[in-house]
């Protein structure tokens, strides 16, 4: 070994066996071949880097004198090094490419996935609104159509019987009966087109949802028993965050919005036996914020039990929004969901 | 905006998507001699283009539209012309739309329910009012609202509710005191002890404000 040649001369001549061996590889497409192409490239390679280093050695005085017995030692171990090292990358890239495959794959999957949400979404939505639209219209329409129609009948079935009554001087028997039959049936029909068909349309489909999250949230909040406080506080930023003429906050974040409304002036009445509800709703550093507080029991110590808000969170988080729970200034629970917007 | 004296018919505005509804209503309005519609449209952009300032009194104007929002519509047509009557029909109980109206706009807004048994005589009191500038609520869904606890609405009497709610009904005073079989001075003070009572400065739009509370501050539980 040459006495002069230090470190930094033999690892530019390793170095540059390297770099030989690199150019060489991506010049000959090695990471595209197959089979028996690869093998003759990855020896071609593999020997060039061999050749190069040698030289180089030879060239900087690495060695003291040529020496074909540890040249060509050295050559061996040369091509044999880089024939592990090209093995090695290609392992490593191999591995990186299947990475990379899984990694768009899963992205292709839930893209597809939020996709096929999205349209399950909206056509449920869809379907909601024609049956909530159906219920108001045709269903609601028939029914006082029918009430119409039996009012008619009841009607009739009196001034007969008085035009008995005034001819003969008898009533017929069973007209009275028949006439306070009809007039139980005209209290169910009634009793059904104001209750059945109105809370059934608002199961599936919040009152007001199209006009907009101001307007839905005070006809909500109107359908509470008389001896419940209200207090709203509507700010007008909300009317033109929520144009429903506009594009708005959107039909389904609207819905979720108004369900965590539903949901939390439930739990005020039902769990904390609240008799006020404040509801406010604000435009704050760009997150539309609806907060409902109540004068009830609060919540209780420890976790607060979400209720039926659980699944509600879920779905919010989904969308980016945030809910919390809290201590009330009016003494009760505070219920807190944050849009941005 | 105010019919003159002679009592020229009301000018009237149809806008209502429903053919069958719309005909319906132009020919009970045509038939009457007190109004008289210029104008039928079936959508939002029809009625913009047709409703030309001065020349309506009084718009109805379905919210459910084809092509758009009947209360958009309606600020729209206001803001072109401030002595325009607005009279929003629905066949859902969507009152409280009227809350949100814009604060310039506010006056003479009128709400009927086409679901309730609205009569033509509410119609032609609702359609007169509302020309006047004033606000009437549909009577059917006002008998059924309950003043709410804690609101100032249920510190009034009985009596000043009942005043109150012939006021949304959109009788005038004289009207109210005929109803009631008092004087139109009764009435009035009447009034004014609401117009306290609700903390509503004394004024033109104190009556509107008034009858506005009788939507934010009731239940129509039922």
């Amino acid at each position: 070994m040459g006495e002069g040649a230090d470190f930094g001369t033999r690892m530019l001549a390793n170095g540059s066996a390297v770099a030989a061996a690199a150019l060489g590889a991506a010049a000959l497409g090695l990471h595209r071949r197959r089979g028996w192409r690869l093998v003759l490239v990855a020896a071609a390679t593999a020997i060039t880097a061999a050749l190069v280093r040698m030289c180089l050695q030879l060239l900087l005085v690495v060695y003291d004198g040529f020496d074909w017995d540890t040249s060509g030692a050295d050559a061996c171990v040369g091509v044999a090094v880089t024939l592990v090292g090209i093995v090695i990358g290609l392992v490593v890239m191999k591995a990186q490419r299947r990475a990379r495959v899984e990694e768009r794959t899963a992205l292709l999957q839930r893209l597809h996935a939020s996709d096929a949400l999205d349209a399950l979404q909206s056509e449920e939505l869809r379907v909601r609104r024609a049956v909530a639209e159906g219920l108001h219209g045709t269903v609601q329409q028939q029914l006082v159509l029918m009430r119409i129609r039996l009012d008619s009948i009841i009607a009739r079935m009196r001034r007969a019987d008085a035009d008995a009554q005034a001819e003969h001087g008898v009533q017929h028997p069973g007209t009275q009966q028949l006439i306070g039959e009809l007039d139980a049936l005209v209290g169910v029909v009634e009793v059904l087109r104001e209750r059945g068909v109105r809370e059934l349309s608002q199961l599936l489909y919040p009152a007001g949802t199209d006009l907009g999250l101001a307007q839905a949230s005070r006809m909500m909040l109107r359908g509470l028993p008389p001896s419940i406080a209200t207090r709203l506080d509507i700010a007008d930023a909300v009317l033109e965050a929520d144009d429903p003429s506009g594009p708005g906050l959107g039909i389904e974040r609207r819905i979720l919005l108004l369900r965590v409304l539903e949901e939390a002036v439930s739990n005020a009445l039902r769990h904390g036996r609240a008799s006020t509800l404040a509801l406010r709703i604000a435009v704050e550093r760009g997150e539309l914020l609806l907060t409902l507080d109540d004068d009830g029991a609060g919540l209780p110590e420890g976790e607060p039990s979400l209720h039926g808000l659980a699944l509600l969170r879920t779905r919010l988080i989904a969308i980016g929004a945030r809910l919390e729970l809290g201590r009330s200034p009016l003494g009760g629970a505070r219920v807190l969901a944050a849009l941005p917007l | 905006m105010i019919p003159g004296p002679a009592r020229a018919p009301l000018r009237v505005a149809v806008v209502e998507d429903q053919p069958l509804y719309r005909a319906m209503l132009v020919q009970l309005l045509d038939a009457d001699p007190r109004t008289e519609v210029v104008v039928e449209a079936s959508g939002a952009a029809e009625a913009r283009r047709r409703i030309m300032p001065g020349r309506v009194d009084v718009a109805i104007l379905d919210i459910e539209l084809g092509d758009g929002n009947g209360v958009g519509l309606g600020v729209s047509l206001r803001r072109a012309d401030p002595d325009l009557g607005v009279l929003l029909l629905s066949s859902r109980d969507v009152m409280e739309l009227l809350l949100d109206l814009p604060s310039d706009v506010r006056r003479g807004w009128s709400y009927l329910s086409k679901t309730t048994s609205t009569s033509p005589d509410s119609l032609f009191t609702a359609l007169t009012a509302t020309a006047e500038g004033r606000t009437v609520l549909d009577p059917e869904l006002i008998g059924r609202s309950v003043p709410r606890a804690g609101s100032a609405l249920a510190r009034l009497s009985d009596r000043q509710l009942q005043v109150l709610t012939l006021v949304a009904e959109g009788l005038s005073n004289a009207g109210i005191a005929e109803r009631l079989g008092l004087s139109s001075r009764s009435i009035e003070n009447h009034l004014n002890a609401i117009y306290a009572a609700l903390e509503l400065p004394e004024g033109h739009n104190s009556r509107v404000s008034a009858v506005l509370r009788l939507i934010e501050e009731t239940s129509r539980f039922a």
